[in-house]
């Protein structure tokens, strides 16, 4: 093994000749597979049980009605049709191929520019068919909080999570959704940053369009700055990090019965004896005796031992209910990871890839090289005040994100299905070793 | 109270600016601290004025480091969805007061104050709601938010005539920001269509026996055409009164007692507040003990358990003489319901005790005790919301009592729901 990081082509050719063994790592343009239309074989093949399972549906609603199958043969119709429309693609494909080879020069030309077109067509219809099969998040139509906790490293963190929470605000602006301050918490040590950032501790921005959660949920984790900070006197530069928490909100008036925090189903629905309240309680006497001007509150939420305070306003009631709006939504995402983890176990034993946490840090701003990077996608930007300003360069790495997370649920998916598939066997064939 | 640190005056300084040292003394803490100077200073920023943004914010905080309510140096309150105005010499509403209108949705829990729904077999549906607020209470009257209350009478009752226009002030202002629907002697335009609604005030005394009257001679604006008998001004205790029901009668009359007031109060409430919103007048105290023991306690040595003063004399303070009027009001008029606000758990079981002890109100809100034609004495703790399953049950001499909120909450405030009216 070389200890070079990089060999030059020749070189390596050359090395190889001599008997040394080089592993060399190719960056390749493409990662699209060579299955058909980019599609795993896994992938496929569900569809095609889907399709077989659509056929012997249709067949049974023909002799007698039933609304529990009828529901499933409606759901599934759709990967139906859109396997149909690859298989008819993939013939057409085939008989170009099949034209290629006749004698005919005229016949061959029109082949060759057809073959293009068809291959273009075949991979979307490949992408529409995994985009069918793949699971929506079951938060995806809510509208969402974005929470903001400076990592621990002092006051440098503290000014970053201000300039994040300013960046979420105008790239909110910029692209039409309403969003308001739910809570902006500044630290007790108020020394200026950079660009009249404020030191804050905690900051919560509510977007309350419907599907927000869908478009900020890759902005969860942690963001990492590297700069040289206003506090900093001999120049050195600074490595501290934000953590932001994306959470489903509860919509406000919302009809929907799986959403309604009434509803004991619910993952919003929070048992009212289960929250300890604190405030002012039975000790001394209350009433007209005593008039606080406090009017904070302080949840806890007893069997998770979740904590949420609010004192922002004047009003007890606000400050309640934003409290018990933040509680729900923050217990909704950890029931909903806690499910999550219950899948990834049986994902895990075919996939070793670890699955995002809040510990993994995202994405990392440098200032001194005007550059922003997203470690999931792997996308590199420069021009980092436009990122900061919300503009459309931010666009550019949250839908890289987004696209990086869809490839990442159809993964999942496949992984599921294999380790499925593998249980179903009854475990006949045992894991491959040191696979990855 | 405990010292506060120097060191800490110095962190204030600093960290929070000059303003800090001022509020300190009154806050105690930082972060009290912190949070007032933020309420200051976006109420200043709220307000235009050509006074300087830190001369005023300096002003307001000398006035705050003086002691004063900041209700008072704010000139508001925020209570539910409404905003409040406070002025010296009116008491501040406490978020405390009204477990009702803690709750994030009223209009679920709180069927205590929804008017009747309208039934097909009684021609006099959509009755009106009279709501009474008694005697020195500071200007919530028009608290009530929107929808259950739609259609219905409010009269405000208070001895102060300060309350009285503060009262008027906070309707109009309320309106004007519209957090308050808008009731029907208000509009000078006779918009037929939708409920009816009216809100008076009124400076009276309550003690006084023609106190009531002028409540009802005001008009009623709903259509109840049916109770024609209505202003027969017989308000004597023995002829029932037969004129318009009243479907609640609320308030939160000063409930304590001029000793307690030296020691139990907070030092912002007794140096600040009206002392006669909080503790009944003496002369009173002593004018209507008589008429208590006359009237209230005939049959009561074999209800309440003798005390140590010895056998047969019933448990009364002089704080409680509001109540006494208030039930003897309650005996005249008969209201649906009564909610009447108290100082702690023994004053409510005081309280109860007054109810159970007379026999007409004890037949009007106690009824036998179970059955079909069943009422409601009731006490409820400062914390309803949330925890609506929660009840105990106390006992008042030989009665059980049905105790309701959260098991650690004061004991705020009692409730009686006359035989035969269901809580919607």
């Amino acid at each position: 093994m070389l200890a070079a990081p990089w060999v030059c082509r020749s070189c390596a050719r050359s090395l190889r000749r001599s008997g040394v063994f080089v592993s060399l790592q190719l960056r390749k343009a493409s990662t699209a597979t060579q299955t058909l239309a980019g599609l795993p074989p896994v992938l496929l093949e569900r569809a095609r049980k889907l399709a077989a399972e659509h056929q012997q549906l249709t067949k049974q609603l023909e002799s007698d009605y039933e609304p529990a199958a009828a529901k499933r043969a409606g759901e599934i119709s759709k990967v139906v049709a859109a396997l149909q429309e690859l298989d008819k693609a993939k013939a057409a494909l085939d008989e170009l191929h099949g034209l290629l080879k006749s004698d005919d020069a005229e016949l061959r030309q029109l082949a060759n520019d057809d073959l293009d077109a068809t291959k273009k067509h075949l991979e979307t219809l490949g992408t529409n068919l995994s985009a069918t099969l793949t699971p929506k998040h079951p938060f995806a139509d809510m509208p969402c909080l974005i929470e903001l906790h400076p990592g621990p490293g002092g006051t440098e963190g503290r000014h970053f999570a201000d300039t994040l929470f300013r960046m979420y605000q105008k790239y909110c602006e910029n692209k039409g959704y309403t969003a308001r301050v739910l809570s902006y918490q500044e630290a007790e040590d108020r020394t200026p940053g950079l660009d009249g950032e404020v030191p804050i501790s905690e900051a919560v921005l509510e977007v309350t369009d419907p599907g927000a959660f869908a478009a900020f949920r890759g902005e969860a984790g942690m963001h990492r700055v590297q700069r040289i900070p206003a506090t900093e006197k001999q120049g050195r530069t600074h490595t501290s990090a934000v953590a932001v928490w994306v959470l489903p909100s509860f919509p406000e008036n919302s009809t929907d019965a799986e959403n309604d925090f009434n509803n004991p189903e619910s993952d919003f629905y929070i048992d009212p004896t289960e929250v300890k309240s604190e405030k002012m309680r039975a000790s001394g006497a209350g009433g007209q005796h005593v008039n606080k001007t406090e009017s904070a509150i302080r949840l806890t939420h007893i069997p998770t031992g979740i904590q949420v305070s609010m004192q922002d306003s004047r009003s007890q009631s606000q400050n309640r209910e934003k409290a018990w709006r933040l509680l729900r939504s923050r217990i909704a995402s950890l029931r909903r990871e806690q499910r999550d983890a219950q899948a990834k176990d049986l994902r895990d034993s075919v996939l070793s890839q670890a699955q995002m946490s809040r510990g993994d840090k995202i994405r990392t701003y440098n200032y001194q090289q005007d550059r922003c990077t997203d470690h999931r996608s792997g996308l590199d930007v420069h021009n980092l005040p436009n990122v900061l300003q919300g503009g459309e360069i931010l666009d550019k790495v949250i839908n890289s994100v987004q696209s990086w997370l869809t490839a990442m649920d159809i993964q999942n998916l496949i992984a599921q299905e294999e380790a499925q598939a593998r249980a179903a066997k009854g475990g006949s064939d045992k894991k491959k070793k040191g696979g990855k | 109270m405990a010292r506060i640190k120097p060191q800490l005056f110095w962190q204030g300084r600093k960290k929070l600016g000059l303003n800090a040292a001022k509020l300190l003394p009154v806050c105690r803490t930082l972060e009290s601290t912190a949070n007032e100077l933020r309420w200051i200073k976006q109420h200043v920023s709220e307000t235009p004025s050509i006074i300087p943004f830190g001369a005023r914010v300096w002003k307001l905080c000398d006035r705050r480091g003086k002691g004063l309510p900041l209700a008072y140096v704010l000139g508001n309150q925020p209570f539910g969805d409404l905003e409040i105005k406070c002025q010296s010499g009116v008491l501040i509403p406490r978020v405390l007061y009204h477990p009702p209108l803690q709750h994030p949705s009223p209009l679920s829990y709180f069927l205590a104050i929804k008017p009747r729904p309208p039934t097909p077999t009684t021609p006099k549906h959509n009755r009106p709601l009279h709501r009474n607020r008694l005697r020195p209470a500071p200007p919530l009257l028009p608290t009530l938010p929107h929808s259950p209350f739609q259609s219905l009478n409010v009269v405000g009752v208070d001895i102060s005539q300060k309350a009285i226009n503060l009262s008027r002030q906070n309707l109009q202002h309320n309106l004007r920001l519209h957090r308050f629907p808008p009731p029907s002697n208000l509009h000078k335009t006779k918009s037929d269509s939708g409920p009816q609604r009216s809100i008076n005030f009124l400076k009276a005394d309550i003690f006084s026996p023609s106190a009531l009257d002028p409540i009802l001679s005001i008009p009623l604006l709903s259509s109840s055409s049916s109770s024609s008998s209505s202003s027969s001004t017989s308000s004597t205790y023995d002829t029932g009164y037969t004129g318009d029901e009243w479907d609640i009668l609320t308030s939160n009359p000063p409930y304590i007692s001029p000793s307690g007031f030296l020691v139990s109060t907070s030092r912002s409430v007794r140096n600040w507040e009206p002392k006669l919103a909080l503790v009944p007048p003496v002369e009173r105290v002593d004018l209507h003990q008589k008429h208590f023991y006359d009237h209230y306690y005939p049959d009561n040595e074999n209800l309440l358990p003798p005390s140590k003063k010895g056998k047969g004399v019933v448990e009364y303070e002089e704080e409680d003489v509001f109540y006494a009027r208030l039930l003897e009001i309650a005996r005249t008029y008969r209201p649906r319901r009564v909610l009447m606000e108290v100082g702690d758990m023994e004053q409510a079981k005081r309280v109860v005790g007054m109810v159970l002890g007379d026999t007409r109100l004890r037949g009007l809100y106690f009824g036998d005790g179970d059955g079909k034609e069943k009422g409601a004495v009731q006490i409820w703790r400062d914390d309803l919301v949330g925890f609506e399953g929660y009840e105990e049950v106390l006992e008042v001499g030989k009665e059980k009592i049905v105790v309701k909120g959260h098991p650690e909450g004061h004991g705020r405030s009692v409730y009686l729901r006359r035989v035969g009216v269901v809580d919607a």
